[in-house]
């Protein structure tokens, strides 16, 4: 869920990367991590393996200036992809508001990438949310292996559900589609609380404090993850 | 979707290699080496099609046994126990074999919203907004100092150009001055070398529109057409300028008034005139003029077949235009003193000019007839090659003339009042018009109402929304569908329905003044909301909304700003602009924008409200440009 800080006059609205083991979900952050050369941006956290397997999760932080009157905080977190890393993965998507998922465009990886899109249902689930409620965004990654799987082929086993999401074709270790997908998932994002924002802060002159976004009316859950919280 | 009875044809082979070598009646080796093993057999679409989404296709050999041909598999017998086994196919494999629309997407899934789609990036927009940042400390650091500064030059604006142009031109070759303006011009100190420090007066845009339509050729002197012929070249900067709906403003109105009401009975004799003889009144029946201000002779004039059938349709005249006054680089409020003195001194100075004005005006409006069109010819005759070209107006539907007109005149349009000529026998207007008949339970063209049309036939319709739907329709010329309504800035959802009858399609409902500046719908915002909304834009240092009289409403400046004095400037420098600027054009500006390397004023206007905005970019962003149009707008209609 959305954090509006109004004494310092910032929103923080997390993303989170998800998608199987080694399909790049690291990658794209520290693509992006490079990409995005402005001052506002946080040091990439990663908590890694020797052999840069996400251990926990990665952490980036990005703001924009976006939302009149605010700077927005796009944190940014990967999860570890391994199956056995599940209740990693449901911490790490408490109070998400966006979601990346990526998919490996590998033939081998896809009934990974099929089973990982599944348990982020799933987790999702457990967190009292559902896609329906939260903005994602698909990346379809490693487009530049040879024999990658076709896009109409990934549109039709990830994308054929009732609301089309918005997809990209990526190569997170050169870069390419990476801050595509970035922006689409924050568009979404600012499309929604700018369609539903809080009361509260058209005033301007609110008295300092930080508080949860109240849940709005699609979205129930959310007091059980300000109880949680 | 896909053909649930149709077949896939896998190769043998393919199928051999993924089962175990036990149920195989020989080697595998063998069968690809006699061949046989690139013989297909077709497995049932539906039992692999549901799969696909799995990302694996699998199946018991029990399945796949009963299509295999005899010879490649044991007895069923003998491999029974191996008939439940799951075998998995090599997904690539299958997937290439899928007829492509097989793998069509549902066709009932809901779309991205248009509204995401069309919002800027955000990450982008930073990475651009720092690049930018970072030219703009570099280009300080090689200031050049004022007395090398280059003069000033007149550059005029083209919209349509500018319309294309995506990268805002800087510095244009070589643009002549004009006379009177280029010397108000040079006053100004000098500019930054990347931002031209120029006075873009008014201009251009129109002059492309003006040689077709026609209001201008009667008006300028000799020199003014050589600034032309200069301004004709001029890429056009900036985009903002592309997003101004609401542009003609003030003269507008005054010109579309003039005709209809002051010179109302010269029409009518013409009018009837023409009913009759369908040749020598086309002449006469130059009916778009009341409505566009006098664009018919300039069309006349501008092309030569024009002086024969005067009758060009609805030429889109007023083209929104654009006055941009670039400051000086320390810019701030010293600038603008510096510049409203100026441009007082340059009312003084164009006042020889001006005064030649009303004459032409008034030849342009009340003479429609044939003798003043001649008048204008061997003035633009004079003019320079580059502006004897067709003006790259839209027209409407020019082969339609010659037959509406030649119809009986009065049939068209049962208007219950005196409606001025033009409305009531512009022929053009049906053709283009028939679509919206439907739309008005009331029955009348909206191509040739006026604003008392408006607001007399239509329930709920203020008289600001009416004004703003007829400046709307003189810019683009004729509305061409319903839905063109919902680009008029300030239309709501409700006036729409109001105006056509049927409520406006789902992708295309117009936003209200809350969620255009995204407050929750049923709150009741004040005009502080609405300027602190805006000041708190990227890069917007301060917004203020005044009143055309000069009085400050609401809204806060940057520091060192005095926003009394800014408020009383700009009423002021949009006279003196504009005073100048409708000769040139054939109509006022009312978006001004005076960039500066410190805080560049953007300033907009309508009828009675002005809105100020201060920005840290000599260049809003467009859509910027465009909300801050339609508040301006809104809030004239609500206080309406």
């Amino acid at each position: 869920m959305a954090f509006i800080n109004y004494s310092s006059r910032e929103i923080q609205l997390k993303i989170v990367y998800y998608g199987a083991a080694l399909c790049g979900k690291t990658t794209n952050l520290v693509t992006l991590h490079k990409q995005i050369t402005h001052a506002q941006k946080g040091e990439l956290v990663s908590l890694a393996t020797d052999a840069d397997r996400t251990l926990f999760f990665d952490f980036l932080s990005l703001n924009t200036k976006t939302l009149p009157g605010f700077t927005t905080r796009f944190q940014l977190y990967t999860v570890p992809g391994q199956a056995i890393y599940n209740t990693t993965r449901q911490l790490v998507l408490k109070g998400v508001d966006g979601i990346v998922f990526v998919v490996d465009s590998h033939w081998d990886k896809m009934a990974d990438n099929v089973e990982s899109f599944s348990n982020l249902q799933e987790n999702l689930i457990e967190n009292h949310l559902s896609l329906v409620q939260i903005p994602y965004v698909l990346q379809y990654n490693k487009r530049d292996i040879p024999n990658a799987a076709p896009i109409n082929y990934l549109e039709f086993s990830f994308n054929n559900r009732a609301n089309r999401a918005l997809a990209f074709e990526s190569v997170a270790s050169t870069g390419s589609g990476v801050l595509e997908t970035l922006n689409a998932a924050a568009r979404l994002l600012l499309a929604k609380y700018s369609k539903t924002p809080n009361a509260n802060v058209t005033g301007m002159s609110q008295p300092n404090l930080s508080v949860a976004v109240p849940p709005s009316e699609e979205n129930p859950q959310v007091p059980a993850g300000n109880a949680a919280a | 979707m896909g053909a649930p009875g149709g077949r896939i044809n896998l190769p043998i082979g393919m199928i051999l290699r993924c089962l175990p070598p036990e149920v195989l009646a020989d080697e595998l080796s063998k069968f690809e080496a006699n061949g046989t093993a690139a013989t297909e057999i077709g497995l049932p679409m539906q039992m692999i099609l549901g799969q696909l989404p799995s990302g694996k296709v699998e199946m018991t050999l029990q399945d796949l046994v009963p299509h295999f041909p005899p010879g490649y598999l044991q007895p069923t017998e003998s491999i029974a126990s191996y008939l439940p086994n799951i075998i998995s196919l090599p997904l690539m494999d299958v997937v290439m074999r899928i007829p492509p629309d097989l793998l069509a997407l549902r066709p009932d899934q809901k779309d991205v919203d248009a509204s995401v789609i069309n919002m800027a990036d955000p990450f982008t927009e930073e990475i651009l907004r720092e690049q930018a940042e970072t030219a703009r400390r570099q280009s300080q650091t090689n200031i050049i100092d004022e007395s090398q500064a280059p003069q000033e030059e007149f550059v005029p604006r083209d919209e349509a150009t500018m319309a294309k142009a995506v990268v805002p031109p800087r510095r244009p070759a070589a643009e002549p001055l004009v006379p009177s303006r280029a010397m108000a011009a040079t006053t100004l100190t000098a500019a930054p070398p990347p931002m031209p420090p120029v006075i873009k007066l008014p201009t251009p845009t129109p002059m492309s529109s003006l040689r077709g339509s026609g209001a201008v050729p009667p008006v300028i002197p000799g020199p003014t057409s050589r600034s032309l012929s200069s301004s004709g070249q001029i890429p056009a900067p900036t985009r903002s300028t592309t997003a101004l709906p609401t542009r003609p403003q003030g003269p507008v109105t005054t010109q579309i008034d003039a005709p209809s009401s002051s010179a109302p009975v010269p029409p009518v004799p013409r009018h009837t005139g023409p009913i009759p003889a369908p040749p020598p009144p086309r002449h006469t029946t130059s009916l778009p003029v009341p409505r566009r201000t006098g664009s018919i002779p300039a069309a006349g004039l501008a092309s030569p077949s024009v002086t024969a059938p005067a009758p060009q349709a609805p030429l889109p005249v007023e083209k929104p235009v654009e006055a941009v006054v670039a400051g000086t680089p320390d810019s701030g409020a010293d600038d603008l003193q510096r510049l409203a003195a100026l441009a007082m001194a340059q009312m003084g100075e164009s006042g020889d000019l001006s005064a030649e004005a009303p004459t032409k005006a008034e030849s342009v409006v009340s003479a429609a007839p044939e003798p003043k069109i001649e008048e204008p010819a061997p003035v633009i005759a004079s003019v320079p090659a580059p502006f004897s070209q067709p003006p790259p107006i839209p027209i409407p539907a020019p082969p339609v003339l010659p037959t509406a007109i030649s119809e009986p005149l009065p049939q068209p349009i049962p208007t219950p009042e005196p409606i001025p000529s033009s409305s009531v026998a512009h022929p053009a207007a049906e053709p283009e018009t028939h679509a919206e008949a439907p739309a008005a339970s009331v029955a009348f063209n909206l191509n040739t109402c006026t604003v008392e049309d408006l607001v007399k036939n239509i329930p709920d319709c203020s008289t600001a929304l009416a004004e703003s739907i007829i400046h709307y329709r003189a810019k683009i010329g004729s509305f061409k569908r319903l839905e063109d309504l919902l680009d008029v800035p300030g239309i709501t959802k409700e006036a729409y329905t109001n105006l056509t009858g049927e409520p406006p399609p789902n992708n295309r409902i117009p936003l209200s003044l809350n969620e255009l500046l995204g407050f929750p719908k049923e709150q009741n915002i004040s005009l502080k909301d609405v300027t602190d909304r805006i000041a708190c834009w990227p890069d917007v240092t301060g917004c203020v909304l005044s009143q055309s009289s000069g009085l400050s409403l609401v809204g806060t400046v940057p520091e060192g700003v005095d926003k009394a004095a800014i408020v009383a400037f700009a009423p002021r420098m949009f006279e003196a602009i504009n005073k100048s600027f409708a000769e040139v054009s054939g109509q006022d500006t009312d978006a001004l924008v005076i960039p500066s390397s410190g805080t560049s004023f953007h300033l907009f206007r309508n009828k009675d409200l002005y809105l100020i905005i201060m920005s840290r970019l000599p260049q809003m962003p467009e859509r910027h440009v465009k909300v801050a149009r339609f508040v301006l707008a809104a809030l004239s209609i609500r206080r309406d």
